[in-house]
């Protein structure tokens, strides 16, 4: 049970940061009107808020898994680790989000803003299965989830801007189809060297997982190529019929990434990329053999 | 158009349960004595070794019919392998329970069964 909220507070974290790094960061690529803007620092605020409230509770259900007792030898175990480190550094950037003003836009409102987010993106350097491999993969790591958080905050700026004003859409469509294609093959080619950092070719139950992940990845990618491709350069040319349609993908788009969220939760929470072959065999499988012996 | 984008999105989303959900993270190498073991007296010390370093968080003996009974252990810290000295095993058999924090930051257990062998009475 305790694993099971591991894993709902863990894809409501990458809810939280993918929300809140990716705001910040299509803001200031996107250019975009005032009204996507206001929508950015919405979802920028309440990303923030869910990522303070997943990481304290990812916290406390990972010591609830540590020991029966909440007392400060269990609190201090968990600060003191790698998972404190990244926590603390979710904590921190998320708190300096949410504190902004919203209506702040100088340059030093920016630099914060970005400042926030790099602290949010270095907790994955410091904690979670790439950073205990080493330092890079962790950095790799970051890459990943800053371009994948890009990703999904300009979908969801796209799909506001849509409803609102054809003028703007076009506009916002324009600029994310002149950055996405060097930002998804930065995604990807992060992704794969992920995948060649960490994964042996066995098919251990974290190789199971991660293929889920990367088949609802492909479905996404032809979704994206036949936006890109097909339905951007229509609503370009001035097809009214084809903004409707391009909401309707970009949809798609958002309820596929919300199963990746929630598959790559699910990986990170049941599997690792350091267990073996057997491991699951052995930590699972065999204890509950010799139950059913007794 | 819109009846085949819901399929495309539930299909990615039911796709998302068809994964595995053995739980398993930074595994135990090693110990001593290996689960199983019949031991003519307690051991004097039980080792436990990880994969990886890890931070032993809690060890305790469980034996039917009598209460949980805590187990101290060294190092505090984080290491591959954790002393247990003197674990005072009683007769019969005896299982010793784990917990951990991996280095992937994941909580890990698992279980050593032992057993003590009741003392032969000497004529």
């Amino acid at each position: 049970m305790l694993e099971v909220c591991g894993a709902l507070a863990q894809a409501l974290l990458y809810w939280g940061i993918a929300s809140s790094v990716g705001g910040v960061l299509a803001s200031a690529t996107l250019h975009p009107d005032a009204g996507t803007e206001r929508e950015l620092r919405r979802l920028v605020r309440r990303g923030a808020l869910t990522t303070l409230a997943a990481t304290l509770l990812g916290c406390l259900l990972l010591m609830l898994q540590l020991s029966d007792v909440l007392d400060m030898s269990i609190l201090s175990t968990v600060l003191m680790s790698n998972v404190g480190a990244a926590a603390g550094l979710r904590l921190s950037g998320g708190l300096l989000l949410l504190i902004m003003p919203a209506a702040a836009d100088d340059a030093f409102d920016r630099g914060m803003r970005f400042s926030a987010a790099a602290l949010i993106l270095a907790s994955f350097v410091f904690g979670g299965h790439a950073a205990a491999d080493s330092f890079w993969a962790g950095v790799i790591a970051a890459i990943h989830v800053a371009v994948a958080a890009w990703w999904l905050a300009a979908l969801i700026a796209m799909r506001g801007a849509c409803l609102r004003s054809a003028e703007h859409a076009v506009r916002l469509v324009r600029r994310f189809s002149s950055i996405a294609p060097i930002a998804i093959g930065l995604l990807i080619i992060a992704g794969e060297l992920l995948v060649a950092t960490l994964v042996d070719l066995a098919l251990t139950a974290y190789v199971r997982n991660l293929s889920v992940k990367l088949i609802i990845v492909g479905v996404i990618l032809i979704v994206a190529a036949y936006n890109r491709y097909v339905l951007t350069e229509r609503v370009l040319a001035g097809d009214a019929g084809a903004l409707k349609r391009l909401r309707r993908a970009i949809d798609i788009e958002l309820a596929l990434m919300v199963a990746v969220l929630m598959a790559t939760a699910i990986m990170t929470t049941y599997t690792s990329p350091h267990e073996g072959p057997w491991d699951a065999v052995a930590s699972v499988i065999l204890p509950s053999l010799r139950g059913a012996d007794s | 158009m819109s009846t085949q984008h819901s399929k495309i999105s539930w299909m990615g989303l039911l796709a998302t349960f068809g994964m595995s959900l053995a739980s398993a993270h930074t595994s135990v190498t090693s110990t001593a004595p290996k689960t199983g073991s019949q031991l003519d007296k307690s051991p004097e010390a039980i080792t436990i070794t990880f994969k990886d370093a890890a931070r032993l968080t809690s060890v305790s003996v469980h034996q039917e019919g009598k209460p949980e009974r805590k187990l101290t252990f060294t190092p505090e810290n984080s290491a591959a392998e954790f002393t247990i000295a003197k674990p005072h095993l009683d007769t019969g058999k005896s299982t010793v329970r784990w917990t951990a924090l991996s280095k992937d930051g994941h909580a890990v257990k698992g279980e050593i069964v032992l057993t003590v062998a009741a003392p032969t009475k000497i004529n």
